[in-house]
């Protein structure tokens, strides 16, 4: 009996130096886990500051993007002011050159009949001439009119070639609604971010100690309420640099589409359709317009209805 | 003829309706998206409606589809300009049956292309 009650208790003495010597072998272990855990509190810490500070930062960001798309919103609109006027003025100097044109063919057309005919009422005129208009009357004349003439013609291709400048920075003003459409995208992506870090920090309990200071007012510290409310294209970013492969693309997808577009049950009244499209109609009546593609599909689809 | 045209930016509605104004078009009626467009079109007799995509309260495509499924204006030509340019977007807008599609920024010349396309299938 004794010796079995030895035996038990060598071997729960032997269990117990085993156990000290696992003790022996974790305590370094946890020694490094809490010199790791401590170590690491300060770069948590840090991170945490640092989370906190870009949570304050990222409303003003946000209405630093707003301050950029009204500030170019109002630009394109002062731009667009300054091409409707230069369209406005060109009216104008056109009408004027019409006016002059018209003047011009009534003059030479009537001095050139009065000089070629010998009738009492060209005598009676030649007589009524000054002495400044007998100077027109000699052969530099005609000529001085045929150059009247061409200078107008040129002046008109100069005012249509400004018309066209302006057309062009008009269109190249568009870029105001993609860059809107761009910052609009990365001001949602900033709520994204702002959202998932306020979360991150509620979930860690040492970080909700002092929390992370919403400002009571809602509007100053919510990104999304700070920009202007656009609808954006996420992708809007290519669209710049790709636009004329994107346009052929897309023209092609239509080409090889199978959906049917609907085609106007009642024929549009000719007489509503502008002259320059209606003109534009006529010419390509029995040709292709220079995108083929377009038409094929339409002429596909015009087929099957 | 009365062009609609539907764009929630006014600027790009500017340059539109100045393109159109260069084509002869001087009948247009604007709307800053598809709710403001399906109410304009309760209030005018609109011939050809041009829509941006990316709108507030109803977009382009939402657009398209209200109208394709009216009885009143299920067949007006309706093309869509925006900057939108994915494929999946292609199929939707032709899904949602926009007769033609013209990707942002564009140039006067595609613009009326795609007008007289849309307009000589009809005329």
């Amino acid at each position: 009996m004794k010796e079995k009650s030895l035996e038990s208790f060598i071997s729960k003495v032997e269990e117990l130096r085993a156990l000290f010597v696992l003790g022996q072998r974790v305590i370094p272990l946890l020694e490094e886990l809490f010199a790791f855990v401590s170590e690491t509190q300060p770069l948590l810490e840090e991170i945490n500051t640092s989370i906190k500070e870009n949570l304050t930062k990222m409303p003003n960001l946000s209405k630093q993007l707003a301050k950029v798309t009204e500030a170019t919103e109002l630009a394109t609109n002062e731009i667009l002011d300054i091409i409707d006027g230069v369209f406005y003025k060109i009216d104008i100097a056109n009408s004027n050159l019409s006016q002059i044109e018209k003047v011009h063919s009534e003059i030479s057309t009537r001095l050139a009949n009065k000089f070629s005919s010998e009738t009492t009422e060209t005598k009676f005129l030649f007589t009524e001439i000054s002495g400044e208009s007998q100077k027109l009357s000699n052969e530099n004349f005609f000529a001085e009119l045929k150059d009247l003439s061409s200078l107008l013609n040129s002046t008109r291709e100069i005012l249509d070639n400004i018309r066209n400048d302006a057309s062009s920075i008009m269109l190249a003003l568009q870029i105001q609604d993609i860059t809107a459409q761009q910052i609009a995208a990365v001001n949602h992506l900033l709520n994204i971010v702002q959202t998932r870090l306020n979360v991150l920090l509620a979930k860690f309990p040492f970080f909700t100690e002092e929390k992370f200071e919403q400002k009571e007012d809602i509007n100053e510290s919510n990104i999304n309420l700070l920009h202007k409310k656009i609808a954006f294209d996420p992708d809007a970013v290519d669209s710049l640099s790709k636009s004329t492969t994107r346009q052929e693309e897309i023209d092609k997808l239509f080409n090889e589409s199978s959906v049917e577009t609907p085609v106007i049950s009642q024929p549009l009244n000719e007489d509503l359709v502008p002259n320059e499209i209606a003109g534009a109609l006529d010419e390509n009546s029995n040709e292709a317009i220079s995108q083929e593609d377009i038409d094929k599909l339409f002429k596909e689809e015009k087929n099957n209805n | 003829m009365k062009f609609l045209v539907v764009d929630d930016s006014p600027t790009m509605r500017r340059i539109v309706v100045n393109a159109l104004k260069s084509f002869g078009i001087d009948d247009i009626v604007e709307a800053e998206d598809g709710q403001d467009a399906l109410a304009k079109l309760q209030s005018n007799k609109i011939d050809f409606i041009i829509t941006d995509w990316n709108m507030p309260n109803m977009t382009g495509l939402d657009l398209t589809k209200a109208i394709r499924n009216s009885d009143q204006w299920k067949d007006l030509p309706i093309l869509m300009v925006t900057t939108r340019g994915l494929k999946e977007d292609i199929i939707q807008a032709l899904q949602a049956k926009v007769n033609n599609y013209i990707v942002k920024p564009f140039t006067p010349q595609v613009l009326k292309e795609k007008i007289l396309s849309i307009l000589k299938t009809n005329v």
